[in-house]
């Protein structure tokens, strides 16, 4: 059957079993975790600089902000990578090459 | 502190001596197959750490002094593009795999239709790009060697010669382990091995500093914060244009750096690799960045006021006696900067000799891919050139620009410039309307303005003040860093914004409105829709394709053993007999593949076409450009195959029923010849005894003569029928083998004295004794019976004065081969179909023999469970005896 044709009968099917919807749910939230990250790394774009009116935000501040974003992004990522293995086979079948092929 | 310098230069050159071991074991490991650990994700993961140069790892901590914070967004970036893997690593990776390619340049020239022109000027933007960025290494090892020596001042220190061992030991690194082979795939375990050891050394060396720093100085996170609240860097200040500009540059740089391309795409083993590396990286960069606020801080408060706060990490722990300390930070720093050069030059290498020494070589040399001489080696000798050229600009850049000036400064620019690759390379992957005008012209107007507004202007006396005030020729709205009369932007924000933006621009529309050509349509489908064709479409029809030239030239690029290993593999896959494949669209690819490995896609996809006559798109192909309509090509692409198999099966059918007819008359001329050669002795045998019978007077000299006459005739006849009655035997299956143990080498000696005795040409025969002591167990009289045969050949249809053979053994796989190669002029094609029936002569009379012998040869050697066969591309006339080795038997 042509790749085309696959993609037609899947494209028809919209109940799937529980399984399968769980693996797309991680697809998405592997997707979407660059977007998370890049709307926390964004918010010091709003913080008050030094010498402006209301006072500045601390260094100290902005560091424990920074980090603890930073290091729940790589929990996350942890958590995607290590599940990786069970959500990221395709319906179609399409998996990674374990191996490059010899020769 | 004498000894401090001394010390610090000896633990120097063991910390190098220790990664050249290390490199060493890992390339003998992975030779041998062994060493599973060598492929793991955590080495990978370490491997991406080049990332973190010595500009990061001293360079940091100055960021942080000038700007607070920002020094954060150098790693925020590559942590954004790592943990968002799925969307476009993981594509990037896949690509990189399945076209096998060698660099960002093979990357973006095999997407836009395999064109050279693309690559050469990526490759050129990368050397320009990169250079500084190289100098910037050696000026930082030069500086953490004169922080030590300044401490030491009975020493006498150049920082210019120092700097000069550097490049030089780290140029001796890199082509020892860099250029060791050509690997189709382009991996060097022994490099990435090393560079994971220094990658582990620089984190632990500065997280060492930080803990110092935090709980030894300071006296805990508390108090490290209260203190960094109080100095002068204790409140936020980044402007919000730098902060996103630099996020984005640095994302770009990661993805683009021909070394981090290097590690990332070409060195990974494992597409999961990504999976730990997706939050092992930035774990390890978050890492690196932990203390760099609290070392600048405490610094600012401790160290006299103009120290270098680049050097921080260094002299902080100097200042307070804790030399060991210092030690292990200059390690790191060490480590940084070398880890990166030999990565970098590694893959500018590659990128200069694949896609501008090569082609220049190959059109000099004239016929391209029937040149003679050994590809390989060139190819080897043109990355080690490379490679040193690569360091001599490095060098002589930071000659000129006599170091001082911020590091980080540079590290921007370098960003800066390889980011420009970022929209054909996007573009590339996920728009199938990319071309390559598009590609060329958004590069060229990025690079353009790149140049204008950050690297010029940034080198200092390279424009003069005035265009820099007032613009060119007073337009004011040309100026550097205010074009289009938008000031007020910081030089970095501003040049990023305008060089990003009008590249992405003109690529975009340049793309719209030109027109690909098929080859471009048919990779463009093949990137962006990777996860579906990942077997690869793109196919040659090499119907005119001559073999045994695909040999002669792939024998000159992979080397004699590998390329025919190769071709005897595909025609065993196609279940012919010989060593020659048919040239079907299947083997072409994968062939094309495998040369795209050690020369790179264009010259490999260039050196085919020369010899198969042109590129083609098969139906396949279009299949997978136009996907809408795909049911109904692949159904006319199944008619098209079977079309092309039946046309192979005709040609072939063909073929046989003119060897058939060929043979038939063969047979009819050598029936007429046997009645001939039968005749002329009975002639003589017949006239001879009349006269023996009938005349009176005979002197006995002359009765003596004439039996030896009739008796040599006799002998002639029995010959003749002696080797018709062996070959029905041999081919009836009724012949009796006389199996007895030996030594080829004996065997051999033994065929060589009986077919050189008394033969009236002189032959050189070429041996090499040492490989021929292999044990047998076989019937040694015919081996020798087949040896002589082909020695005697060589004797008597060489037509080279003086004639030379050359006896070559191998052993491999439980078989081994006996070559016997002349140096004439060996056979023509139709011979070669021909050589092994019966009956055939190569040059009709001349040689006298019956035709029969190289047809016994054949029949004997599959008695013998071998085969002999005519190995063609070897610029003579070659055969090749193979046969089994039994391990159970030993030399007695």
């Amino acid at each position: 059957m042509s790749p085309e044709a696959t993609r037609r009968r899947r494209r028809e099917t919209v109940v799937h079993e529980r399984q399968t919807y769980r693996r797309r749910r991680h697809r998405d939230a592997a997707r979407l975790l660059a977007v998370l990250g890049t709307v926390l790394f964004a918010v010091p774009l709003l913080w008050e600089r030094a010498g402006a009116e209301g006072g500045a935000v601390a260094m100290s501040s902005a560091i424990i902000y920074l980090f603890s974003a930073w290091a729940a992004l790589i929990a996350i990522s942890f958590w995607l990578g290590v599940t990786a293995r069970h959500w990221e086979q395709d319906e179609t079948g399409s998996t990674p090459n374990q191996d490059a092929e010899t020769g | 502190m004498m000894a401090s310098f001394n010390l610090l230069v000896a633990v120097c050159l063991g910390y190098v001596a220790i990664l050249f071991a290390v490199a060493f074991l890992a390339d003998r490991i992975a030779a041998t197959g062994r060493g599973r650990w060598l492929r793991s994700p955590l080495i990978y993961t370490l491997s991406l750490s080049i990332y973190c140069t010595a500009w990061t790892f001293y360079g940091a901590v100055g960021y942080a002094v000038r700007s607070g914070l920002e020094f954060v967004t150098i790693y925020l970036g590559p942590t954004i593009v790592m943990i968002g893997w799925w969307w476009g690593l993981r594509k990037l990776v896949r690509v990189g795999r399945s076209q096998r390619v060698t660099s960002i340049a093979d990357l973006l020239s095999s997407r836009y239709g395999k064109s050279n022109t693309l690559a050469i000027c990526v490759t050129l933007l990368a050397v320009i790009g990169i250079t500084p960025y190289i100098a910037l290494q050696l000026q930082s090892i030069t500086l953490s060697f004169t922080t030590f020596s300044e401490a030491d001042p009975s020493r006498g220190w150049s920082d210019v010669s120092s700097g000069l061992w550097v490049a030089g030991g780290l140029a001796i690194f890199a082509i020892l382990f860099g250029t060791r082979n050509l690997d189709a795939n382009e991996r060097h375990h022994g490099v990435v091995t090393a560079i994971a050891l220094e990658a582990v050394v620089k984190l632990v060396a500065l997280l060492a500093v930080g803990i110092f720093v935090v709980w030894g100085l300071a006296g805990g996170v508390s108090e490290t914060m209260a203190r960094i609240d109080a100095s002068p860097i204790g409140e936020w200040n980044v402007d919000p244009g730098r902060w996103s500009a630099i996020t984005f540059l640095a994302a770009a740089a990661f993805v683009c750096l021909p070394r981090m391309f290097q590690v990332m795409v070409v060195e990974i083993d494992n597409e999961r690799h990504l999976h730990t590396a997706a939050w092992a990286f930035p774990l390890y960069v978050f890492l690196m960045s932990l203390f760099v606020v609290p070392i600048a801080a405490i610094g600012l408060e401790l160290l006299p006021e103009g120290t270098n706060p680049d050097l921080f990490v260094l002299t902080l722990p100097l200042s307070q006696g804790r030399e060991d300390l210092a030690m292990l930070s200059f390690l790191g720093g060490f480590s940084s900067a070398t880890s990166m050069v030999i990565v970098a030059s590694m893959a500018l290498s590659t990128m200069l000799s694949n896609h501008i020494v090569m082609p220049i070589w190959l059109s000099w040399t004239g016929s391209g891919a029937s040149v003679s001489g050994d590809v390989r080696s060139v190819v080897l000798l043109a990355r080690r050139v490379s490679i040193v050229v690569v360091l001599a600009l490095g060098y002589f850049y930071y000659m000129l620009s006599g170091g001082g000036a911020g590091l980080a400064a540079i590290g921007l620019i370098s960003f800066a410039g390889v980011a420009q690759m970022l929209p054909p390379l996007v573009g590339g992957l996920y728009w199938r309307g990319a071309t390559r005008s598009g590609a060329l012209a958004g590069l060229a107007v990025g690079a353009g303005l790149w140049l204008y507004t950050l690297l010029l202007p940034g080198l200092g006396g390279f424009l003069p003040e005035a265009v820099l005030q007032q613009g060119p020729f007073g337009l004011s709205w040309l100026r550097p860093h205010a074009l289009f009369g938008i000031t007020g932007l910081d030089p970095m924000t501003h040049a990023v914004m305008w060089s990003m933006a009008l590249n992405t621009l003109v690529f975009v529309v340049v793309s719209l409105i030109s027109l690909p050509d098929p080859v471009e349509r048919l990779q463009g489908a093949q990137f962006v829709d990777v996860f579906e064709h990942s077997t690869g479409l793109r196919g040659w029809t090499g119907y005119v394709a001559q073999s045994e030239d695909l040999l002669v030239m792939a024998q000159r690029i992979l080397g004699a053993s590998d390329a025919q290993a190769l071709f005897q593999r595909e025609a065993k896959r196609q279940g012919a007999r010989g060593t020659l494949p048919e040239p079907t669209p299947d083997f072409l690819q994968r062939l094309e593949r495998n040369l795209a490995g050690s020369v790179g896609a264009a010259a490999a996809h260039a050196m085919i076409a020369q010899i198969v006559g042109g590129s083609s798109v098969s139906v396949e192909d279009l299949l997978a450009v136009a996907d809408e309509s795909a049911q109904m090509l692949e159904y006319s692409s199944q008619l098209e195959a079977k079309s092309a198999e039946l046309s192979r099966t005709a040609r072939q059918l063909r073929e046989a029923n003119e060897m058939l007819t060929r043979l038939s008359e063969q047979k009819d001329a050598f029936l007429g010849q046997v009645s001939h050669e039968l005749r002329t002795p009975m002639t003589s045998i017949r006239a001879f005894s009349e006269i023996l019978r009938d005349t009176e007077d005979l002197t006995p000299a002359e009765t003596t003569r004439y039996a030896a006459i009739i008796h040599d005739e006799a002998l002639r006849l029995t010959r003749l029928l002696d080797d018709l009655l062996d070959l029905n035997v041999l081919e009836s299956g009724q012949v009796s083998l006389n199996m007895r143990s030996g030594v080829l080498a004996q065997v051999l000696e033994h065929a060589l004295s009986a077919a050189l005795a008394g033969a009236a040409r002189k032959m050189i025969v070429h041996r090499r004794p040492e490989t021929e002591n292999i044990p047998l167990h076989s019937d040694l009289d015919r081996l020798a019976q087949v040896f002589i045969n082909l020695i005697s050949n060589a004797l008597k249809y060489c037509d080279t004065e003086p004639p030379e053979l050359t006896i070559r053994v191998q052993s491999q796989g439980g078989k081994v081969s006996v070559d016997f190669i002349d140096n004439g002029s060996g056979l023509t094609e139709e011979a070669q179909t021909l050589a092994f029936e019966k009956f055939y002569r190569v040059s009709g009379e001349k040689a006298g023999g019956a035709g029969l012998g190289l047809a016994i040869c054949r029949e004997i050697m599959q008695r013998l469970d071998g085969d002999v066969t005519y190995l063609p591309g070897q610029g003579g006339g070659a055969f090749r005896v193979t046969l089994p080795i039994r391990d159970d038997v030993k030399v007695a």
